[in-house]
């Protein structure tokens, strides 16, 4: 038996238990890390590096949105009464930004995995979450358009454009493979049991490996790299 | 101490409640910590039931903040520029006056599609120089030791603006580079404000960007701005 229920707001969350507000926090919390980690280590960083103001400025928005997923996922934490700020970043957090193709190519990867665990909170039992991700999505498919129209303009760049966009793909596919936990998680089994999210952490990795895998190959004609949907860790 | 942000109604923003412990140590670290923004913004000491300000938050500067954070309110509240003050003749003098010097260009106001084609070719010496005095200016707010009081400026700013510049479509992206030019000539005001630079070589420009207007800079022989 799992929960089919839909809860309302964080007093029904308390009401339900312990367990149901650890299952619901730890996926809230975990993007209030990880929204600051994205938009501190790649979107601020990327104005920088940005080739033109035009540029510059799309970067200027994209990170300031960033940062307010952060706050909005913050602010549902803070209603649950629990503390975002602590615990890991994810793995795909170490990836060392240093150009301005490395910053759209992980746009259109990276960012393609966070709307791929998104999506699926589109159905959370949680409906604080559901209705937050409901307004969050256009941004984050926005941010994803965006990495992907900038990335097949690097493309047309250059007889060694294609060389260097595969090895950006190459490394940002082996740092985002870990985006979506463990295989066989105990976490993920209780996010299920309590109808925070619908699938396992392979099931959501194979849909992103199947929508980047479309982009990289489909679209840029270049390679995408042999990874399986089962991460042990 | 226990400080917590409110709105006008005396709520914690964090939580939508009446603020109860724990807080955060400072004013500053209660703003920054704030997940939203309303306007007007005030922190309380729980502890005492003390109560400041913006400005008084803030400390140095914050009075500037203040009011710059009250214009982009009103501004983003007013159905015309012209009813957030701004006349053509005003416009146009605050527009020469840009953060990296006079600029003695014809004037060309244009609507978003040509503001965004002009900022494809704006002077990349001008830019640079822009980007150094907003460089500038958070160097001298950090050297003062101030670290915290401008983090939570520029927090709260984002805050108010992000949302008040919000492109109308999400699938628009030359309304994302206006809304993005905007952001970084406002976080680089606040940063001027709060260095306490005088002249402030933000402020003209500070008030076309919280009346709705986008000044794009020197570009192919013009000074490009953006009508709301």
């Amino acid at each position: 038996m799992t929960f089919t229920g839909e809860v309302a707001d964080a007093a029904a969350a308390h009401a339900l238990g312990p367990d149901y507000v650890r299952a619901v926090g730890k996926v809230i919390t975990s993007h209030v890390r990880n929204e600051l980690a994205g938009a501190t280590v790649f979107d601020e960083p990327a104005i920088a590096l940005a080739p033109g103001p035009r540029e510059k400025w799309l970067a200027c928005r994209i990170a300031m949105e960033e940062y307010g997923h952060h706050l909005k996922f913050q602010r549902l934490a803070s209603e649950l009464e629990l503390d975002g700020g602590g615990g890991p970043t994810l793995s795909v957090f170490d990836y060392r930004l240093t150009s301005w193709a490395d910053f759209v190519v992980l746009k259109a990867l990276v960012d393609l995995a966070e709307v791929v665990l998104m999506e699926e909170l589109a159905a959370t039992s949680y409906l604080p979450l559901r209705d937050l991700v409901a307004r969050l999505l256009p941004e984050e498919h926005f941010h994803v358009s965006f990495g992907m129209a900038a990335t097949r303009e690097l493309l047309a760049g250059g007889d060694e454009a294609p060389a260097a966009v595969q090895r950006t793909v190459d490394d940002l596919v082996r740092f985002t493979v870990p985006f979506f936990g463990r295989s066989g998680s105990a976490n993920n089994e209780a996010f299920r049991y309590w109808g925070v999210k619908q699938r396992t952490n392979d099931a959501a990795r194979a849909e992103w490996l199947a929508r980047a895998g479309a982009f990289v190959e489909g679209d840029l004609g270049l390679c995408f790299p042999d990874v399986e949907p089962q991460w042990a860790g | 101490m226990s400080w917590h942000t409110v709105d006008a109604g005396g709520l914690d923003l964090a939580t939508g409640r009446s603020p109860r412990p724990p807080g955060q140590p400072s004013p500053a670290a209660a703003l920054a910590a704030a997940p939203v923004a309303s306007w007007p913004v005030a922190v309380v000491d729980g502890d005492d039931d003390r109560r400041l300000g913006l400005a008084a938050a803030l400390g140095p500067g914050g009075d500037r903040v203040e009011a710059l954070f009250d214009a982009l309110n009103v501004g983003s509240q007013a159905a015309s520029p012209q009813i957030a003050g701004l006349e053509a003749a005003d416009v146009a003098a605050l527009a020469r006056a840009t953060p990296a010097g006079v600029v003695d260009l014809p004037l060309a106001i244009v609507d978003r599609e040509g503001a965004v084609a002009a900022a494809a070719r704006v002077d990349p010496a001008w830019l640079a120089a822009v980007d150094r005095q907003r460089a500038a200016g958070r160097q001298a707010v950090l050297a003062a030791g101030r670290e915290g009081q401008l983090e939570a400026a520029l927090h709260l700013g984002v805050l108010l603006a992000t949302e008040r510049f919000d492109p109308a479509d999400d699938t628009d992206v030359d309304a994302h580079i206006c809304s993005g030019a905007r952001l970084w000539l406002l976080t680089g005001a606040v940063a001027a404000a709060m260095s306490g630079a005088d002249p402030d070589p933000f402020a003209p420009w500070a008030q076309l960007v919280v009346t709705g207007w986008w000044p794009v800079g020197p570009s192919g022989g013009r000074l490009v701005v953006g009508a709301p």
